[in-house]
């Protein structure tokens, strides 16, 4: 293991998941965030922005008027998934209702699946629940 | 590994029939000498290992030098090596026991000319009753004869040997490219097949994703589009994309081609 390795373990203490852990885990949608359309093309998602505590910076943005929200547009398969986001359904659950919806195979729909929710949790629109673990790993 | 479904998968001229939540996780190597590792969810994985020889007769030197490499590592991890072992007709059929535990087989295909290295591997714990039939759908195929190569969903074959240039495996996506003496082509195969066709038309998605340009693009069928070029310097191209409503795929096979053998045919993409 390099020194660049043992440095970036020993800072980072956020834990990488395990792919059984993943297959447990549970996506749970950030309530603030609302499906303001929805069509056969996708639906639209919108977000609140968070707001800056620096005085200067928030008095800027309400003077440059700008956006409190931020929309994000999801196409069909991209729907079908935050469709499948109700809190109580699995990785694993989701990932079965992709491959009989779209007739994938398991990789594939795991593939795709672990990708478009790490984007969303990015993103913050969502955030994965998992079953078990400790709460006292301290994120950067 | 879950037995319930199971996918074919061919490369570099063998096949073999694998549990469908299998996933190749490291591919190396060209049909002379090379590598393969399938993971899958759990800890068990299977490894296919092949190198080309004339002199197939000191197979069980190497094994006792994997047997070796494998004695250190159990050494480091403070576990017993054990092994054991049994010749068969065609090769040799072995077990070892130590910091993990796998199953496999090492043998001679006189049809290729090449020594293959077959193992199911798990930890401690794993079951490996998977091996036996792993193990039976295990084919290599003549050098001389078609190649068929069948990875991620694509499945494409030609009349004879080619040589993989460069492989490209994305959520969604798989993409293949081929050389042969005066032949050149992209295999891909791409997930949502129905939902593309949908959105974008056939025709107009494969033009745009295969950049395919000018109006030489026809539409066979609601379900094939075709595209021929114009020759360029004694190299024609020609473009044939289908979409498989059964798995929801499109298979793509964009070539270039010096002579009339090597001009890509329809069955050239069916499963």
């Amino acid at each position: 293991m390099g020194l660049a390795r043992i440095l970036s373990s020993t800072l980072d203490r956020r834990r990488r998941l395990e792919p059984e852990e993943l297959r447990k885990a549970v996506p749970m949608a950030n309530p603030a965030v609302k499906v303001v359309s929805e069509s056969d093309s996708g639906l639209i998602l919108e977000a609140p922005l968070q707001v800056s505590t620096n005085r200067w910076i928030a008095g800027m943005a309400r003077i440059l008027k700008q956006p409190n929200t931020k929309r994000f547009e999801l196409e069909p398969v991209g729907a079908f998934v935050w469709k499948s986001i109700d809190g109580s359904t699995s990785f694993e659950g989701i990932s079965r209702k992709l491959r009989e919806h779209y007739k994938m195979s398991r990789v594939e729909a795991d593939a795709a699946l672990g990708a478009f929710l790490q984007m969303l949790a990015q993103r913050r629109l969502i955030t994965l629940w998992i079953r078990g673990a400790r709460p006292s790993h301290r994120r950067r | 590994m879950s037995p319930e479904k199971q996918a074919a998968f061919r490369w570099q001229g063998f096949e073999v029939v694998l549990p469908e939540d299998c996933a190749p996780v490291s591919l190396i190597g060209d049909r002379r000498e090379g590598y393969c590792r399938f993971g899958s969810p759990g800890s068990v994985g299977f490894q296919v290992r092949w190198k080309e020889t004339k002199h197939p007769g000191r197979l069980k030197d190497s094994l006792f030098a994997y047997f070796r490499i494998l004695q250190r590592e159990a050494r480091k991890a403070g576990k017993t090596f054990e092994s054991d072992l049994e010749e068969t007709d065609c090769g040799i059929a072995y077990r070892w026991r130590a910091h993990a535990k796998a199953q496999g087989q090492l043998f001679y295909s006189s049809i290729c000319g090449r020594v293959f290295f077959l193992e199911l591997l798990g930890d401690r714990k794993d079951s490996l009753a998977l091996y036996r039939r792993i193990s039976s759908t295990f084919r290599s195929s003549d050098p001389a004869g078609p190649d068929r190569w069948t990875v991620l969903g694509l499945d494409v074959r030609f009349p004879a040997p080619v040589q993989l240039e460069k492989r490209t495996f994305q959520a969604g996506r798989t993409l293949l490219e081929f050389s042969a003496k005066g032949f050149r082509a992209q295999a891909s195969r791409w997930g949502f097949g129905e939902q593309l066709a949908e959105r974008h038309g056939l025709a107009e998605w494969a033009a745009a994703a295969l950049a395919l340009p000018g109006p030489a693009i026809r539409a066979e069928d609601p379900d094939r589009v075709a595209w021929e070029g114009k020759p360029r310097f004694g190299w024609n191209s020609l473009a044939l994309v289908r979409l498989d409503r059964d798995q929801n795929r499109i298979l793509a096979l964009k070539a270039s081609y010096r002579k009339p053998q090597w001009r890509p045919e329809w069955d050239w993409l069916e499963s």
